[in-house]
């Protein structure tokens, strides 16, 4: 009889228990690495976007180019297929909105993460 | 005695075997396990090291290369002489009082140059200004730092490319961070 008898509630209570936690655990060191991940491609993107409105803004109102996308030596150091969108849009008769956004997609992640910038520039005034 | 007869006996070759062979694989496991997060985790660390030292300092040299009037050809600070190159850039200021306002004809001084893996600021502000002077240690971890100016003529000097690369180690993993930025002075 007593060879027969099954687990008590207590020891599967346990068990279930040490394996939960120690799957959290897992689920966590795997998912810090892809926030890890995805917090220097921010940084990058940011990088990417800055730069790209401080050479619209140097360059000036006359030479502002149509949408599209751009280029920037950056751009390889995010994860593959990430794109870059210029955005340029007439807001009144002397100012045009500008808007740059990279949008990427990290290994590990389940979806895409956006990072973008916009800025007024106007025909009169500007940087040197 | 039935009872004494099951309660004395041993374990069966058999199964003192499993009991052998789960705990070492347990065990096994366990120390892959600690073995894996460890690694993981010092991995993760460089990464942030490398990663947010680059941003850090760019954001550093934002903040002061933004404001400034120009780019001087060299500066005297009372610890040394600093010259702008390629490697070291110096920067004239004016300086801010309490709430934000310019003062005029005072300037505050900074040079940013790296010395073997460190990149450091050295701001030397005038007595009005609200700018403290010190110097800071932004980054441990550069490969290189290299300013870029739009003219080789300093005080034609208004746009200023900064190109950052990080480098740290983790373990035998070689963790490197890139970022290049173009700032205009905008008090040119």
């Amino acid at each position: 009889m007593k060879n027969s008898r099954g687990f008590s509630l207590i020891e599967v209570i346990v068990v279930i228990f040490i394996m939960a936690v120690m799957l959290m655990m897992l689920q966590a060191a795997i998912h810090s690495g892809v926030l890890v991940r995805i917090s220097k491609s921010q940084s990058i993107a940011l990088s990417i976007a800055r730069n790209k409105l401080e050479s619209l803004r140097g360059g000036g109102y006359a030479s502002l180019p149509s949408s599209g996308t751009f280029a920037d030596s950056l751009v390889s150091a995010l994860p593959a297929a990430a794109t870059t969108t210029l955005t340029v849009s007439t807001y009144n008769a002397k100012t045009k909105q500008v808007s740059v956004s990279i949008i990427w997609r990290d290994s590990g992640s389940t979806a895409s993460s956006t990072v973008s910038l916009s800025t007024y520039i106007t025909e009169t005034g500007g940087l040197p | 005695m039935p009872i004494s007869k099951i309660t004395l006996r041993g374990f069966t070759m058999i199964e003192t075997l499993i009991v052998a062979a789960l705990g070492v694989s347990m065990l096994i496991i366990l120390t892959i396990l600690i073995f894996n997060f460890n690694k993981t985790s010092t991995y993760q660390q460089a990464l942030i090291a490398s990663s947010g030292s680059a941003s850090t300092l760019m954001r550093s040299i934002g903040s002061l290369v933004l404001p400034a009037s120009a780019v001087l050809q060299a500066h005297t600070f009372s610890s040394a002489t600093y010259t702008s190159t390629s490697t070291a850039l110096v920067l004239e200021i004016p300086s801010i009082d309490n709430s934000g306002n310019v003062i005029a004809n005072t300037y505050d001084y900074a040079v940013f140059y790296a010395s073997s893996t460190k990149a450091y600021r050295l701001l030397e502000a005038n007595v009005l200004s609200s700018r403290v002077s010190e110097t800071k240690l932004l980054s441990s971890t550069i490969n290189t730092l290299i300013f870029t100016y739009n003219n080789t003529d300093f005080t034609q000097v208004h746009t200023i490319t900064v190109d950052v690369r990080t480098q740290t180690y983790a373990k035998e993993d070689v963790l490197s961070d890139h970022r290049r930025e173009q700032f205009r002075l905008r008090n040119f």
